[in-house]
């Protein structure tokens, strides 16, 4: 094996993975990122930093072509692997980084792909005579297209929506065939650029799924709205019956969220122990460890802290040391599962670093949203 | 009477290679203790240079109607002023070249950065990478003052903007002694300008990285070593400016030099990596409201030392 090749395939020998976990996959999904812990394999936080996109179950249609669009953002050398059973993992990894070294060593550059205009112009088509994707969130063909969001680029796709017709706002010229930003007032009283926005389906600690449209001003967002893709065809509920691994896995995704990779790694590391018969002690040890870390932090209270107040369930900070004391294993009562809309109204307004963190405080689901139809305010 | 630079004693190019040499070994150590501590294990210590070497091969992102010229300047420019932040560090006693306001071109490279990250969030025309750049830009904000005024503080005890005087006049006594509030702010507003550990709130998790969320390949690249090489510069300028550099018993001066260095490396990340992510919009009223104050005082405190003539 010549230097060069031997080169690559060490600087591709820690891939980086983005997962995408279609609703109902989240016990499939702890298996995965505990293989990937064992191997040291990092997670990416948006398309740009990928080299695997592991697609893990079957995702519904609208959530498929939110893939594609991620996939087509994902820079060369790359691979994507779909998983549909937890056995198989370790062999898809295994094949998955293989095929990338061959893909870096044939120099392969992508020109195969799509550009990004031509798949919103794909959209937009389908849009107009696809109105029955709409899930009822309101957006009369807004919905499929900012579907495609992945995880980033607010700005590009959404801009499409506007340029279709369907919403009825002014902009002021159009740039690369994209309307460009238009004003409002803010809630300062001051006339801000708002930029339609659309955040989901995929994004790091966030129900993979669930897509939140709203205006941005500046980095507050406005009338939000959030909606489940796929939400008709729902998987049923997946009955979790570990309650302390759960608590751990939502913890772990909450402090990735708010920026704490050691505490998450620790998280994720007494949820994976906690599945193992051998370590199960010294995973409690760590489980409780790392709650009495997390909800004693005062850093924590201090830069989380006042935000997603909910009535009687408190704020997100509250939330979360209700989870620190069910990842110690205490038993702690449900909170009665929050709606769609409720969500909208707590995020209504907020930065939007806040408004991740209030997602990501709140155990959302689609299963939920079934359950709860018509959107019933909490 | 000035001392000789490296530039006058090794020749320009030698000592603008050894330099960048040294800026990048910094760079290498300040992301490997980095890596071993988020990922608690010692074996993750090689993963920096494989992340670098990974990105090599990558190719580079296009985006819909991207600022591409503004882009490319603004990753460019984040490696490159943290290499000409280096130049006035001492390095084995002398810097790469002495401007008699050493301080003040060290800030200025670090005030360039709020430009240079500014156009990496905001040339790619993505909602996420122009999030990070107002953040940044709100964090500055923050740090700013603070910064400038833990810089001057060790100036005015010296009587000089130089940093081999700052150096000299520590013979005696480092000046951490009597001014810790400075080393703080100074090691601190080092890690909010490389938006790194608790500060990376523009590269943010929640905003899916934020000014780096569309940087692929070489741009991620030099982007990334910017951040650690201005870390791992700040943590060198640490130590001569308030450490007292090269001076130590026994060990020859760059070796102390270098351990007070990694010294500083080591508590950064050990502390840095013990909270979560701090919101800019909160950091600006501490920084205002209770480092601007702070720092005042500590520079008072040390004025009134100098009058008496502690420092001579």
């Amino acid at each position: 094996m010549d230097l060069i090749a031997r080169l690559r395939n060490w600087a591709l020998a820690r891939p980086r993975v983005l997962l995408v976990d279609a609703p109902g996959a989240t016990t499939f999904r702890w298996s995965v990122e505990a293989e990937l812990d064992r191997r040291g394999w990092r997670r990416a936080v948006s398309p740009a930093d990928t080299d695997l996109l592991v697609v893990l179950g079957g995702p519904g249609p609208a959530l498929a072509e939110a893939v594609d669009v991620l996939w087509s953002q994902v820079p060369e050398p790359r691979h994507r692997v779909d998983v549909q059973r937890a056995r198989d993992v370790a062999v898809a990894l295994d094949e998955g980084r293989a095929a990338l070294v061959r893909r870096a060593g044939s120099g392969a550059r992508g020109d195969d792909r799509s550009s990004p205009a031509s798949l919103l112009g794909k959209n937009e088509d389908e849009d107009a005579d696809d109105e029955g994707m709409d899930h009822g969130s309101g957006h009369e063909g807004m919905d499929h297209g900012s579907g495609h969001e992945g995880m980033d680029h607010g700005s590009g796709h959404e801009g499409m929506d506007h340029g279709s017709g369907h919403e009825g706002m002014d902009h002021g010229g159009e740039v690369a065939g994209l309307p460009m930003a238009s004003t409002g007032p803010d809630r300062d009283g001051l006339e801000l650029d708002v930029l339609k926005v659309a955040l989901g389906p995929v994004l790091p600690g966030w129900p993979t799924g669930l897509v939140l449209r709203a205006d941005l001003q500046g980095d507050v967002l406005t009338s939000a709205e959030l909606a489940w893709l796929d939400a008709g065809t729902a998987p049923p509920a997946q009955q979790q019956s570990d309650s302390q691994r759960a608590a751990l896995d939502r913890l772990a995704r909450f402090l990735d969220v708010a920026g704490w990779p050691t505490a998450a790694r620790d998280a994720r590391r007494a949820r994976d122990g906690a599945a193992e018969g051998a370590n199960r002690d010294e995973a409690q040890r760590l489980a409780e460890a790392l709650a009495r870390r997390v909800s004693r932090s005062r850093t924590l209270a201090w830069t989380a802290g006042g935000i997603g107040r909910r009535g009687s369930g408190g704020e997100a900070l509250d939330r979360v040391r209700r989870w620190c004391d069910m990842a110690s294993g205490q038993s702690v009562e449900d909170l009665p599962a929050m709606s769609l809309d409720g969500v909208a109204a707590l995020v209504e307004g907020a930065e939007i670093g806040s408004a991740r963190l209030i997602v990501a405080s709140l155990d959302l689901s689609p299963v939920s949203a079934v359950s709860a139809p018509g959107h019933v305010h909490a | 009477m000035p001392e000789q630079t490296l530039a006058e004693v090794w020749g320009l190019v030698p000592a603008v290679l050894g330099i960048v040499a040294v800026g990048l070994v910094l760079g290498v150590v300040v992301a490997a203790v980095d890596r071993v501590v988020v990922l608690g294990a010692s074996r993750a210590a090689v993963e920096p240079i494989r992340f670098g070497a990974r990105l090599l091969v990558e190719q580079r992102r296009t985006m819909l109607a991207p600022d591409r010229l503004l882009w490319r300047i603004g990753c460019v420019a984040v490696p490159t002023l943290a290499l000409l932040s280096l130049a006035v560090v001492p390095v084995g006693g002398r810097t790469l070249w002495s401007t008699s306001a050493d301080l003040v071109w060290f800030n200025a490279m670090e005030a360039l950065l709020w430009a240079a990250v500014w156009l990496v969030g905001w040339g790619p025309n993505a909602v996420h990478a122009l999030t990070g750049g107002y953040r940044f830009l709100a964090q500055g904000l923050a740090y700013e003052l603070p910064l400038m005024f833990a810089l001057i503080t060790a100036g005015l005890a010296a009587g000089s903007l130089r940093t081999t005087d700052i150096l000299a006049t520590q013979e005696n006594l480092w000046f951490v002694v009597t001014m810790p509030v400075a080393f703080v702010v100074f090691v601190a507003s080092a890690a909010a300008f490389a938006f790194w550990g608790p500060f990376a709130a523009p590269a943010g998790p929640d905003i899916a990285g934020g000014v780096a969320s569309e940087l692929s390949g070489v741009d991620r690249l030099l982007v990334e070593a910017g951040r650690a090489v201005f870390l791992g510069a700040s943590a060198a300028m640490a130590a001569a400016l308030f450490l007292g550099g090269d001076s130590g018993p026994w060990l020859p001066g760059p070796l102390w030099h270098l351990l007070k260095t990694l010294a500083v490396v080591a508590a950064l990340v050990w502390v840095g990596r013990r909270m979560p992510v701090l919101r800019p919009d909160r950091t600006v009223e501490v920084g205002w409201m209770v480092l601007v104050p702070l720092t005042l005082l500590q520079a008072l405190v040390v004025a009134v030392l100098v009058l008496n003539g502690f420092y001579a």
